[in-house]
C-alpha cells in the first residue's frame, strides 16, 4: 500500500515517512497541496494521503477540497496532520472530505491508530 | 493581567509536550530573568493574525538548533544545514500552532509560515505590539531557547 505525504516541512515528511515505513507502507512526498495534486493526477493509485494544514502555495484545506472535487478520489482517505486543533477548523476540513486528524505533536502510536481506524471503517 | 499572561502555564505545558513527544527530550521552562543572558544566533518568527495580532518569537543558538534537529531526526547533526533550519522551524510551528489554539476562537486567528533568521547582528521592531510572555526552556544539558509572545496593544 502506498501513501502520499504532503508537508512543506522536510523534517515532518521524514518523521511521518519513517513511521509509515515501519508500519509497512511505501511512501511518496509532496511539498504542498499543488504538488500533491500533480502527483495524484499522474498516479491515482495511493491508498491514502497524510497532509499538513499550514503550507505555502496551496494549504491542506484547499487541497482536500480540490481532491474531493475529483470523482476518482471520492473514497480516498485523507488524514490531516496539523497543529490546528480548533473545533471550527477541524469541522471545516471534515466537511470538505478529510477522514481524520492527527494533532502535532503526536506519538507514533497515534498515527497507526488513525490508519487502523480508517481501514476498519470507523472513520469517514 | 492579559489573557496571554493567564495562559502562561498552558504554554509551558505545550513546550514540554512538543519536546517530549517529538524529540524525546524533557525540558524545564523558567522565566527569562532567572536565566543568564545567552548568545542568540537563530531566531524563528511566526505571526498569528485575525481580529487581534500576535507573534511568537523563538531565540536560540546554532548548537541548540543542531541538538534539536538531531533529536527530532534521530541522527547526529553537528553543523547548521537546511535540515537544521527546517527542523527548528517545525518545532516553532508546532509550539505556535498549539499556542494559537489556546487563544480565543472568536478572534478568527491564522498562523503564518515560520521565518527563520540566522545571525545576531540585527534588531526587530513590531510597531503597536508589546511583549506579553517570555519563557526560557533548557534542554540538551546547557542548551537554551527563549520563547517570546508579543501582542497587539
Amino acid at each position: 500500500m502506498r501513501v502520499l505525504i504532503v508537508d512543506d516541512s522536510k523534517t515532518m515528511r521524514l518523521i511521518v515517512g519513517k513511521i509509515l515505513k515501519e508500519c509497512g507502507y511505501e511512501t511518496q512526498e509532496a511539498g504542498n497541496g499543488k504538488e500533491a495534486l500533480e502527483i495524484l493526477e499522474k498516479d491515482p493509485s495511493f491508498s491514502f494521503v497524510m497532509a499538513d494544514w499550514n503550507m505555502p502555495e496551496m494549504n491542506g484545506y484547499d487541497m482536500v477540497c480540490a481532491i474531493k472535487k475529483d470523482e476518482r478520489f471520492k473514497n480516498l482517505p485523507i488524514i490531516m496532520v496539523t497543529t490546528e486543533t480548533e473545533a471550527a477548523n477541524v469541522q471545516k476540513a471534515i466537511e470538505a472530505g478529510a477522514s481524520d486528524f492527527v494533532t502535532k505533536p503526536f506519538k507514533k502510536e497515534t498515527i497507526s491508530e488513525k490508519i487502523n481506524k480508517i481501514f476498519s471503517g470507523a472513520a469517514k | 493581567m492579559t489573557e496571554l499572561m493567564q495562559a502562561r502555564n498552558s504554554f509551558e505545558e505545550i513546550i514540554k509536550e512538543v519536546f517530549s513527544s517529538m524529540l524525546s527530550q524533557e525540558v524545564s521552562v523558567t522565566n527569562e530573568d532567572e536565566t543568564p543572558q545567552k548568545e542568540v544566533s537563530v531566531t524563528v518568527f511566526l505571526g498569528i493574525g485575525g481580529l487581534k495580532k500576535y507573534a511568537v518569537i523563538f531565540e536560540t543558538d546554532e548548537k541548540f538548533a543542531c541538538s534539536a534537529a538531531s533529536a527530532m531526526l534521530g541522527e547526529e547533526i553537528k553543523e547548521w544545514s537546511d535540515s537544521v533550519q527546517d527542523a527548528i522551524a517545525e518545532i516553532a510551528n508546532m509550539i505556535s500552532g498549539n499556542i494559537k489554539s489556546k487563544l480565543p476562537e472568536h478572534l478568527n486567528l491564522s498562523l503564518s509560515i515560520p521565518a527563520v533568521i540566522k545571525g545576531s547582528d540585527y534588531k526587530y521592531m513590531s510597531p503597536g505590539m508589546k511583549l506579553a510572555v517570555t519563557m526560557t526552556l533548557k534542554a540538551f544539558s546547557d542548551g537554551h531557547m527563549t520563547v517570546k509572545i508579543i501582542e497587539e496593544v
